[in-house]
């Protein structure tokens, strides 16, 4: 699996917006707010940053360089 | 503690009549979720995505099981005229069309075909005649719709495969590699001179995926996952499953909004657990212990409200589908599963939720105990359904046969 980092959720989702519209899914098609938007959603980082899996993206050289193959997710808040 | 359900009701069960749907027999339902009507008539009851080109389409009871879901995720697509590689790669090409084309090269390269957009997973057979002047061509499968002399797609049959001799030729694939994008001919690393004709798509064996499953309520909470990654499979290699199945790793739904749960409500749910421990059904928490979920675990089913666990004392088991019974009457949570006698635990506690429901995976912070397994169906009632449960129990059992 490859990950990019993102400071903010925000700019992450701005990321998989554009794989998304890339991809052509029906959320950006039908402009109805309804459908598929996304290929993956950010997860929240130990340290708070967001980790985009980014595995089945086109990248370009700069995100090629820039992205990691794990990162480690929040603590499980769960009391199980 | 555990009672007989009628000491538990301490009143008269309601029966159900023939004929009568799930919201006919209970109709307050905060929101219910099915392939089949619950309604008795012809609902939409859920939007799905095919994998081969992420086109999406509801769909009514009636289309789930008449065929045209799985139809509409095996839909062949259109193919257009050959395409030739660009640059030093291409053939010399004539005859071009959607079906077929006189190839020749003397420089031992070439590719040509048709774009086809399809996922891991999916099977495509083709079929095509050829006639074989000079050479040993080959077809094979390639990633990127633009054509070039690598990016060859992975699938699970050998690749390429040879055509090598004036003969009529039928091929399946079955894609493990999300890229693939092309059906081609590449001219087998020696000189070329050949003829293909009657090409077409016979067979094509999707995925469906499933983006909304509609509330069949009234209330117009949908259970939705935008995010194609985190979708359930309905088709999986062209075989409608005629349920939802989440992967047990990130396949989720979150509600289009809050279910407004106080301090009294009830689940019906029909699923079948692929194994593990810690599985959420449905989850309703703002945090740890704010809220409720229905899951199993331990190898029970488990209905926890608050601080209080009503656990069955049946195992659900593994993969083999069950109904699940989950109730809170205001002073007793209660769980059971294929209509034994609820295991009953004392609370008088309220709830106050404002995070969305998920389904199959948990409710706040980020989703996580991911459901690994199948969901049919999932009813949800704001309030006591303990007088309604033999007869709602009655109607889904009738549907499905469990026990």
């Amino acid at each position: 699996m490859l990950y990019l980092i993102y400071a903010s959720k925000e700019a992450a989702i701005e990321r998989a917006d554009e794989e998304g519209k890339e991809l052509g899914f029906d959320y950006w098609i039908e402009d109805n707010g309804q459908g598929t938007r996304w290929l993956t959603y950010p997860n929240e980082t130990a340290d708070h940053m967001w980790a985009l899996d980014v595995t089945n993206y086109d990248l370009d050289e700069s995100e090629e360089s820039s992205t990691v193959d794990h990162y480690t997710p929040l603590p499980d808040p769960d009391d199980d | 503690m555990h009672v007989s359900l009628d000491s538990a009701l301490g009143r008269q069960r309601r029966l159900n009549s023939v004929g009568e749907s799930v919201l006919q027999i209970a109709s307050s339902a905060a929101a219910a979720y099915s392939l089949r009507s619950l309604t008795g008539g012809d609902p939409v009851v859920v939007r799905v995505r095919r994998s081969s080109n992420d086109a999406e389409q509801d769909f009514t009871s009636s289309g789930v099981s008449s065929g045209a879901l799985v139809n509409f995720v095996n839909e062949i697509q259109t193919l257009g005229t050959v395409t030739n590689s660009s640059g030093n790669n291409g053939f010399t090409l004539t005859n071009t069309s959607s079906t077929g084309f006189t190839a020749t090269t003397d420089t031992a390269t070439g590719v040509c075909g048709w774009p086809y957009t399809a996922k891991a997973g999916d099977k495509i057979t083709v079929s095509f005649d050829a006639v074989i002047r000079s050479g040993t061509p080959q077809f094979l499968p390639r990633r990127a719709t633009a054509l070039s002399s690598d990016n060859l797609a992975s699938v699970v049959s050998d690749s390429p495969l040879s055509v090598n001799s004036t003969a009529s030729y039928s091929f399946e694939f079955t894609y493990d590699d999300d890229q693939a994008g092309s059906l081609t001919f590449s001219e087998g690393d020696d000189n070329a001179d050949f003829d293909i004709s009657n090409f077409q798509v016979t067979v094509f064996k999707g995925a469906g995926l499933v983006e909304t499953w509609y509330d069949q309520s009234g209330n117009s909470n949908d259970a939705v996952q935008a995010t194609a990654g985190s979708q359930p499979k309905i088709v999986n290699a062209g075989s409608f499953l005629n349920e939802l199945d989440f992967d047990g790793t990130d396949d989720n739904f979150e509600l289009t909004s809050v279910l407004g749960m106080t301090s009294a409500g009830a689940i019906f749910s029909v699923a079948e657990s692929g194994g593990g421990n810690d599985k959420l059904i449905l989850d309703n928490r703002d945090s740890g212990v704010d809220g409720f979920r229905l899951m199993r675990f331990n190898n029970e089913l488990q209905y926890r409200w608050q601080s209080a666990t009503a656990a069955t004392s049946t195992n659900p088991g593994t993969n083999t589908k069950f109904i699940a019974f989950a109730n809170h009457d205001g002073s007793n949570a209660s769980a059971a599963v294929n209509g034994a006698t609820a295991t009953t635990t004392s609370d008088t506690s309220s709830i106050s939720v404002v995070a969305k429901p998920h389904i199959g995976a948990r409710s706040f912070s980020s989703a996580a105990n991911f459901w690994d397994g199948t969901i049919n169906e999932l009813i949800i009632y704001n309030s006591d359904q303990n007088a309604n449960r033999s007869a709602l129990q009655t109607n889904i059992n009738s549907h499905y046969s469990i026990f």
